[in-house]
């Protein structure tokens, strides 16, 4: 299986002088397309960095990053906002849905800047809000949804525009376990059919719907684990 | 989706946030467009009546005058020594000049109220007075013809018989057959009677107070060419009647508007400069998520512009609706009876572009700040 994404000696500091904080030291890492890589690791260990770095939200003091042979720091501008469109899709903890668009919206937001005929973007949307449960809830505004519900629209969100890569951070942190396992079986089914995902949890129990783990203690990535079905 | 439907649906379900600028906007430019409809209103009216009226000339006898000044303050101005007439026959030097308007004056009483009572050629007056329209029948000798103001005062109406009292005690009675509708000259002050009848009661069949020269008899109506004509016993002069008093107020006017114009201009921007920078500050997760969806640098500018701009074209556009209403109730308050509202259409399309292009501009360095966010940051602050 050839490589997805690959980061090479990615160190990232925040602050200046004696003051700066090392979040991130000398991370080398390769995701293989179609695999499931969690990002565990205790609080402060640099998950959410390193996420917000493979998105290209970021960018490192030292280090490069491939995603599918490009090189995504070398990007800038309107290509690096080309490439997170085309590329990434981003799950959040918070969801981050528009408050004042509905689910059915919200999922065709990120087609807004793509040459696509709405009717299209509405029979895409439409098809993706009942692949994740949401049939007949189209209409609905994120407060008149659960927060199982706005994460399933966040998660159609980040899928619209068929990117091969989704990068979730702690997108059961806001959920209780119920639904925390719901969406987590929904992340397994978009990794069955194709897509590769890198999320970030503190939850290990999780760690069963994955097929890698990556840890992470203060900056370091310390192992990674392939982990059987 | 699309980013122009974006903005709307932003600036529609987010009614609460955008209404006080919206609001504010209409405020503004419902001021500006009531008072844009007048000013071209009264500028049309008077450029109307000007164009119809022209300017006449007036030939009065010389007069001779003197003022009581003492320490400098002008106690009594202008006083006549004698009452001064025109000789009657002076009309007959003028027909070379084509028509030409005679006029006796003198006062009267009508129930105790003072009025100026005119001698004229009533037909003639009718034939060159383009602003002349009359209420009632076009009257006989004999009859009265009241001017708007006139009528209004003394209380007459066409068929209502008066009886006016002359300076020498005797009674003029007879008729009022018409009454002027309102012209916005001196003519709207007077009670008008045929020439000769006046003549005759008073016993001045040789005289004349002064003498119109109506627009276009002469070739350029030149006050030096008559004045030679007539000599120096007589005064040529061509006043400055209540049509130019009128462009002037109307020209006024529109300076008044391009002034408050300019300030509309100067609170919409700052408005609009203000609320953009705020509502900026206070969308930084959706400008965040702009970024995270790929929306590049320039989408997230043209939705935060796209914003501005259509809320200030909607609040110019109410504004211009609102303001021509507001213009019909203002009219009674600042203008008269003849004042006929127009759409300003060219205005109104002037003002929303430039309420738009001023958005623009006033937005450019707030949604410059939103496409430069770092997601990350905007995220971290929620």
């Amino acid at each position: 299986m050839s490589v997805l994404v690959k980061t090479d000696q990615i160190s990232k500091g925040y602050g200046l002088g004696e003051n700066k904080v090392t979040a991130l030291q000398e991370i080398n890492l390769s995701v293989p397309e179609r695999s499931f890589l969690a990002l565990v690791g205790p609080s402060g260990s640099g998950k959410t960095t390193l996420l917000t770095l493979l998105g290209g939200l970021n960018r490192p003091d030292r280090g490069t990053l491939w995603i599918d042979d490009i090189d995504v720091y070398g990007l800038s501008g309107e290509k690096m906002a080309d490439f997170r469109r085309e590329y990434i899709g981003f799950v959040f903890q918070q969801f981050h849905l528009m408050p004042y668009l509905t689910a059915l919206e919200n999922v065709m937001l990120p087609l807004a800047v793509k040459k696509m005929a709405v009717q299209e973007q509405r029979r895409r949307a439409i098809a993706l809000l009942e692949r994740v449960g949401l049939a007949g809830k189209e209409h609905r505004l994120p407060h008149q949804l659960s927060g199982g519900e706005q994460e399933r629209v966040a998660i159609a969100r980040a899928i619209v525009n068929k990117p091969p890569l989704i990068l979730a951070d702690e997108p059961t942190g806001a959920l209780d376990s119920q639904m925390g396992e719901q969406i987590m079986e929904l992340f397994q089914e978009l990794h069955r059919d194709g897509l590769t995902i890198i999320m970030v949890t503190h939850n290990l129990d999780y760690l069963r719907y994955v097929s890698q783990a990556a840890y992470l203690k203060d900056g370091r990535l310390q192992k990674v684990e392939e982990i059987s079905p | 989706m699309t980013i122009i439907r974006l903005i709307f649906l932003s600036i529609v379900r987010r009614g609460g946030k955008a209404l006080p600028i919206l609001l504010g906007f209409i405020l503004c430019w419902t001021t500006f467009f009531s008072l844009v409809t007048l000013s071209d209103s009264a500028t049309e009216a008077a450029s109307s009546i000007a164009a119809r009226s022209g300017q006449p000339l007036f030939i009065t006898p010389k007069r001779e005058q003197v003022s009581f000044s003492f320490a400098g303050v002008t106690i009594a101005p202008d006083i006549a020594v004698k009452e001064t007439y025109l000789p009657a026959d002076i009309v007959e030097k003028m027909q070379v000049l084509g028509a030409v308007l005679p006029k006796l004056v003198t006062t009267g009483q009508v129930a105790g109220k003072k009025v100026l009572l005119t001698g004229a050629r009533l037909d003639d007056e009718m034939k060159y007075k383009a602003t002349w329209t009359l209420r009632g029948a076009l009257p006989q000798p004999g009859d009265f013809l009241a001017g708007s103001k006139a009528a209004e005062i003394l209380g007459l109406k066409p068929g209502k018989s008066l009886a006016l009292k002359l300076p020498s005690g005797s009674i003029l009675p007879g008729t009022v057959s018409a009454t002027l509708q309102e012209t916005g000259g001196p003519e709207d002050q007077l009670l008008f009677i045929d020439l000769r009848r006046l003549q005759e009661v008073l016993g001045k069949e040789d005289v004349l107070t002064f003498i119109e020269v109506p627009p276009g008899q002469t070739e350029t109506n030149n006050v030096q060419t008559v004045q030679e004509l007539l000599g120096p016993t007589v005064t040529v002069s061509k006043a400055a009647d209540a049509q130019s008093s009128r462009l002037e107020l109307a020209g006024s006017l529109r300076r008044f508007t391009f002034l408050v114009g300019l300030m509309v201009m100067t609170i919409s921007s700052l408005l609009l400069f203000v609320t953009t920078a705020n509502s900026v500050a206070e969308r930084k997760s959706e400008m965040g998520i702009y970024h995270v969806l790929g929306f590049s640098q320039r989408s997230v500018k043209r939705i935060i512009l796209g914003e501005g701009m259509v809320l200030a074209g909607i609040g110019a556009l109410v504004g211009a609706l609102l303001g021509f209403g507001l213009a019909f109730f203002l009219l009674p308050w600042v203008g008269s009876e003849d004042l006929s509202l127009s759409f300003p259409v060219s205005s109104v399309l002037f003002g929303v572009t430039a309420a738009m292009l001023l958005a623009l501009v006033s937005g450019l360095w707030p949604a410059s700040r939103a496409s430069k966010l770092d997601p990350v940051e905007a995220f971290r602050q929620m």
